[in-house]
C-alpha cells in the first residue's frame, strides 16, 4: 500500500537529516580544536544524501524507496593558520592550525537539516492521520 | 445487484487509490529535498484517473486493461513520431514523469520545497475528499438497505 511507503521514505529521510545534524554538531563542537600541524587538524564534515530509486526503465521517471547518507565527506580546504606562539599546541615557527569549520555556514546548515527534519516528521503525520481516517472508511 | 454496489463506487475507490499514490510521489520529493542529482517527479492525476476507470458507462463492464480508451493518446505530427495507444492499460509507475518548470540547483536536485508542500497539501484534501464521496456512497446505500425495517 501506497501510504505505508510513506512511513519508510519520510522515516528514512528523518534518519538521514537526524545524521546531518550530527555532522553539524561535530563541525560546531570542533570549531576550536586547533593543532600543532595542518595534517592533524579536525577537517570540516559534510554529508551527502543519496535516493535509493525504485526499479524503472533507464531515463524514466522513478520514485524513491528511501533516502540515505551515501558518504561523510572531508571538507579539504587547507585549515587556517594563526600565529600564536603562546599557544600550547605551537609549532617552532609559533604556529597553530584552526580547522576549516565555517561556523556561519554550520549554523545554515543545522537550520536547514531541522526544517527538513520537521517537513518530513509532518509528511509522516499526515499520512497517519489518512490512513486512520481511511481505517474507519464506512462507520460513520 | 452487489455488483452494481460496488461499480457504483468504483469510480470514488480508483480516484482514492491514484491520491494515494501521488501522496507517495509527493513524499518522494520532499523527502529528497537535499538530495544531490534526485529530479522532482509527478503525474497527471487527470489521465491517470481516466486510464484508470476507462470510459465512463464502461465501468461495469469486465476490466480489460490493454482495450482502454486511450486517454492522452499520443499526437502524430510528424513521420517520424510513433503512434502511442496513450495511457490506457499503463500502470501508475510508467505514468511518472519529471517536473518541468523549475530550474535545477547547483547540486542537480529539481525539488522546489514549497510547490511540493503546496502539492502535499492540496493532495492531502483531495484524498480526504475522495474518501467522503465513498463514505457518502456508503451511508447512501446502508439507508437504502435499512429504510424498509423504520
Amino acid at each position: 500500500m501506497s501510504l505505508f511507503n510513506s512511513f519508510k521514505l519520510a522515516g528514512g529521510a528523518m534518519q538521514a537529516q537526524t545524521t546531518r545534524l550530527n555532522t553539524v554538531a561535530s563541525n560546531l563542537a570542533n570549531v576550536d580544536t586547533a593543532a600543532a600541524n595542518p595534517n592533524e587538524v579536525y577537517q570540516a564534515r559534510k554529508v551527502v544524501f543519496e535516493a535509493v530509486l525504485q526499479k524503472a526503465a533507464p531515463g524514466k521517471a522513478a520514485l524513491a524507496e528511501n533516502v540515505q547518507v551515501k558518504d561523510i565527506v572531508e571538507d579539504k580546504t587547507e585549515a587556517k593558520k594563526m600565529f600564536d606562539p603562546k599557544h600550547p599546541m605551537a609549532d617552532a615557527d609559533g604556529y597553530v592550525y584552526m580547522p576549516n569549520v565555517n561556523a556561519v555556514e554550520e549554523m545554515v546548515d543545522m537550520l536547514a537539516a531541522s526544517r527538513s527534519y520537521q517537513t518530513n516528521a509532518e509528511v509522516m503525520n499526515t499520512a497517519k492521520q489518512l490512513m486512520l481516517k481511511t481505517l474507519n472508511m464506512g462507520n460513520q | 445487484m452487489l455488483d452494481k454496489l460496488t461499480d457504483s463506487m468504483q469510480f470514488s475507490a480508483e480516484a482514492l487509490k491514484l491520491r494515494a499514490h501521488r501522496q507517495e510521489v509527493l513524499t518522494s520529493n520532499i523527502s529528497n529535498v537535499d538530495t544531490p542529482n534526485y529530479k522532482a517527479v509527478d503525474f497527471d492525476f487527470k489521465s491517470a484517473l481516466k486510464a484508470a476507470t476507462g470510459e465512463k458507462g464502461q465501468m461495469s463492464a469486465p476490466a480489460n486493461p490493454g482495450l482502454g480508451n486511450g486517454a492522452g493518446a499520443l499526437a502524430v505530427t510528424h513521420q517520424g513520431h510513433i503512434t502511442g495507444k496513450g495511457n490506457a492499460g499503463m500502470t501508475t509507475a510508467e505514468m511518472l514523469q519529471f517536473r518541468r518548470g523549475n530550474n535545477a540547483a547547483i547540486d542537480g536536485n529539481s525539488v522546489d520545497i514549497e510547490r511540493e508542500r503546496a502539492a502535499f497539501a492540496e493532495n492531502t484534501v483531495k484524498y480526504e475528499a475522495a474518501l467522503r464521496a465513498i463514505n457518502g456512497r456508503i451511508s447512501t446505500l446502508k439507508q437504502a438497505m435499512g429504510s424498509g425495517n423504520q
